[in-house]
């Protein structure tokens, strides 16, 4: 085990790239990306369906499937331990215990056969390195549920029985039963109607500061990081272009991709279609274009954007952005902040 | 022969019952009434969560599911009782957009495919010349170009522009009323913006109502004349727009407005009572809000309330909630106060 350094980051992630291999070659989804957790913060990893935002969840559980694979990177866990390096059986052994994943789509993701108490259970019994005799489990499980707001009554029901709330709320419970420090949540509430997913959203914070741990929040939704999230990091076709307090970027976003994304989240205050004309030409990652990879879409496009890639660099305080109107800032190496 | 004088569409009492099984039944949409005019042209939004019959609806106006009771009647015109010849007309004055674009479309066919068979079936062209004509057009009205989109799959368009080709197709028909299932769920927030704008040219240039079935009350807010917000099969609240979702006045639609997240507001305090998710087909015979309701009374478990008038100036504004009971005693009529969602 190694002794947590209590200066270092819950999580450092350094120049991750995953590729999928194609028909066309190969397609880097997440091209190189590096950021920061803290102790007990949590960052938000926003983004658009294809940005590389889940691609980069799963590569640090190290889930990634063939045909993707990751290329480079390291992801240290409190500065020590590199997830990107562990083998198969150590990883085992990390997994649940010290990183765990709330799974997207949560509501399909629990075992239609098994009562929650038998998933819950199983989930300890495999991972806990020594015998949990029943009468513990039982009191653990309760512990959970009650930390989860889950009525006891649960215990014995099987997953179709529950609504898609109590599903997510398992889920949860399933994620935090071996109080790991560092915990993914992959769109933990996109399929749950909104008021459910207000208070879902509530437990999930309320267990966090309950526990003490550092979450990524992956998720497409501006609104609800604004809720959640310390900082965000938002990530365009595998990079990540803007990173700072999620008040500084929902509030003053810096890069021309974050503006129009921030722009075109629509508000109960304000009537009326601010299209800001968007245009949906993605870029081809099998064949990323020199220079900046978002030249296509952006409105502030200049000549230099063409040939050199912007650095993500620091500027205004601790924000980082890469692009080139702010090129005279610093760069920011490796993790940022 | 239809005439073009009386509203454009009335849902009148309409009221869909599904049997669930083991002697159960699920009341999907009870006594639902909507009226669209004739003109001007405008978008009225039908906002709820799922369960909330919603979808029931758009598929009741299309004509995919037979109302349990109930009537729609276009243009003065019972559409169940429609000639073929009126039926025919029906269909290609109302138009449909759903919400999956991967779902929509043939994969084994062009794009053009979808235009060809809706020129065909409705002889909308004389010539190949003027088909195409009408295709440019369509397609210029939702900023695609023919040459980029017609010979290519649908495999090979991304979401947005699937849907943007799903607008152009219902524009093809020069319809007066296009039914939108949540037709913007599924395409990413800085895409969006783009349909909905289609949408408000289409109400404002070609004079086509929409019908606009979302559960996001924040699109429904930019481009809504008009809305019903929809709880387990009826309506709970219905007004202007402006009025309804700066004003929300049932517990359910205060509830619903204040758990938007929205970037600029952060979320105050815990919703009480709302832990339990809504339960359907227990037979309530009052309010069924009432076991999620922080405002809950006895006089809810009565009967379910019916929509009463919140104001009588400007258009109407009402609210199915005993709080607003005008022949109520003090004490049932006394408003709640504007909190929380600020």
């Amino acid at each position: 085990m190694n002794a947590a350094d209590a200066s270092e980051p819950a999580l450092t992630v350094r120049e991750l790239r995953v590729e999928y291999a194609t028909e066309r070659g190969a397609l880097a989804a997440v091209n190189g990306i590096s950021f920061t957790v803290a102790r007990g913060e949590i960052l938000g990893l926003v983004g658009e369906s294809g940005c590389g935002k889940t691609t980069t969840a799963m590569a640090l559980l190290r889930l990634v499937q063939h045909p993707g694979r990751i290329v480079a990177g390291q992801a240290l866990l409190d500065g020590g331990e590199d997830l990107i390096a562990l083998d198969e059986r150590r990883l085992r052994s990390v997994r649940w215990q010290r990183i765990a994943l709330i799974p997207q789509g949560a509501l399909n993701s629990l075992n239609p056969i098994m009562r929650v108490k038998d998933q819950l259970g199983d989930v300890i019994r495999t991972h806990e390195h020594r015998r949990v005799g029943a009468a513990e489990l039982r009191q653990r499980i309760e512990r959970l549920f009650s930390l989860v707001g889950l009525p006891p009554r649960v215990y014995r029901l099987y997953p179709h029985e529950l609504s898609g709330g109590m599903k997510q709320r398992v889920c949860i419970a399933m994620a935090i039963a071996l109080e790991p420090p560092f915990v993914i949540a992959d769109e933990p509430t996109s399929a749950l109607d909104v008021i459910v997913q207000r208070v879902v959203a509530q437990t999930l914070l309320a267990v966090k500061q309950r526990l003490g741990m550092s979450l990524l929040l992956i998720g497409h939704d501006m609104g609800l990081m604004a809720q959640m999230a310390d900082r965000v990091a938002v990530m365009y076709a595998g990079e990540i272009v803007e990173i700072g307090q999620t008040r500084e970027v929902l509030g003053e976003p810096l890069h021309p991709y974050t503006q129009i994304l921030i722009a075109s989240v629509p508000t109960m205050k304000t009537r009326g279609i601010r299209d800001s004309g968007g245009d949906e030409s993605a870029p081809d990652l099998t064949n990323r274009p020199a220079g900046c990879i978002f030249q296509g879409r952006c409105p502030k496009m200049m000549d230099v954007c063409l040939t050199v890639s912007p650095e993500l660099r620091r500027t205004r305080g601790n924000r980082g952005v890469a692009c080139h109107l702010y090129a005279d800032t610093t760069p920011v190496c490796g993790g940022t902040t | 022969m239809i005439d073009s004088t009386r509203p454009l569409l009335q849902i009148n009492g309409v009221t869909k019952v599904y049997q669930a099984g083991r002697g159960q039944e699920v009341v999907a949409l009870e006594n639902f009434n909507l009226t669209i005019p004739d003109s001007p042209a405008r978008i009225v939004a039908v906002a709820g969560e799922s369960g909330s019959g919603k979808s029931t609806l758009a598929g009741i106006v299309l004509g995919f599911i037979q109302p349990t009771s109930g009537q729609i009647i276009f243009r003065d015109h019972s559409v169940e009782r429609l000639s073929r010849r009126d039926r025919a007309i029906y269909r290609r004055h109302v138009q449909a957009v759903f919400q999956d674009p991967y779902g929509v479309f043939n994969p084994f066919y062009r794009i053009r495919h979808a235009f060809d068979v809706a020129i065909r079936n409705f002889k909308l062209a004389h010539s190949r010349g003027d088909a195409r004509k009408l295709v440019e057009d369509a397609l210029s009205i939702v900023g695609l170009r023919g040459d980029e989109i017609l010979d290519r799959y649908p495999y090979q368009l991304s979401g947005g522009q699937r849907q943007r080709v799903m607008m152009a197709r219902a524009y093809l028909l020069h319809p007066d009323l296009i039914v939108a299932d949540e037709p913007v769920s599924m395409i990413d927030a800085s895409l969006r913006a783009s349909i909905l704008a289609i949408m408000e040219r289409m109400r404002d240039i070609d004079g086509i109502s929409f019908i606009y079935i979302t559960h996001d009350l924040s699109t429904a807010h930019q481009i809504s004349d008009e809305i019903y917000v929809l709880y387990q099969g009826s309506t709970v609240e219905h007004g202007a727009t402006s009025d309804v979702l700066d004003n929300p006045t049932h517990p359910y639609a205060r509830a619903l407005i204040a758990s938007i997240p929205e970037i600029d507001r952060r979320w105050e305090g815990e919703i009480e009572g709302l832990n339990e998710e809504p339960q359907r087909g227990k037979g309530a015979s009052g309010c069924s809000f009432y076991p999620r309701c922080e405002h809950r009374m006895d006089r809810c478990l009565s009967a379910p309330p019916s929509l009463f008038q919140i104001s009588s100036e400007g258009e109407p504004h009402r609210s199915a909630c005993y709080l607003y009971e005008s022949s109520a005693s003090e004490q049932q009529s006394e408003p709640i106060q504007k909190d929380g969602q600020s």
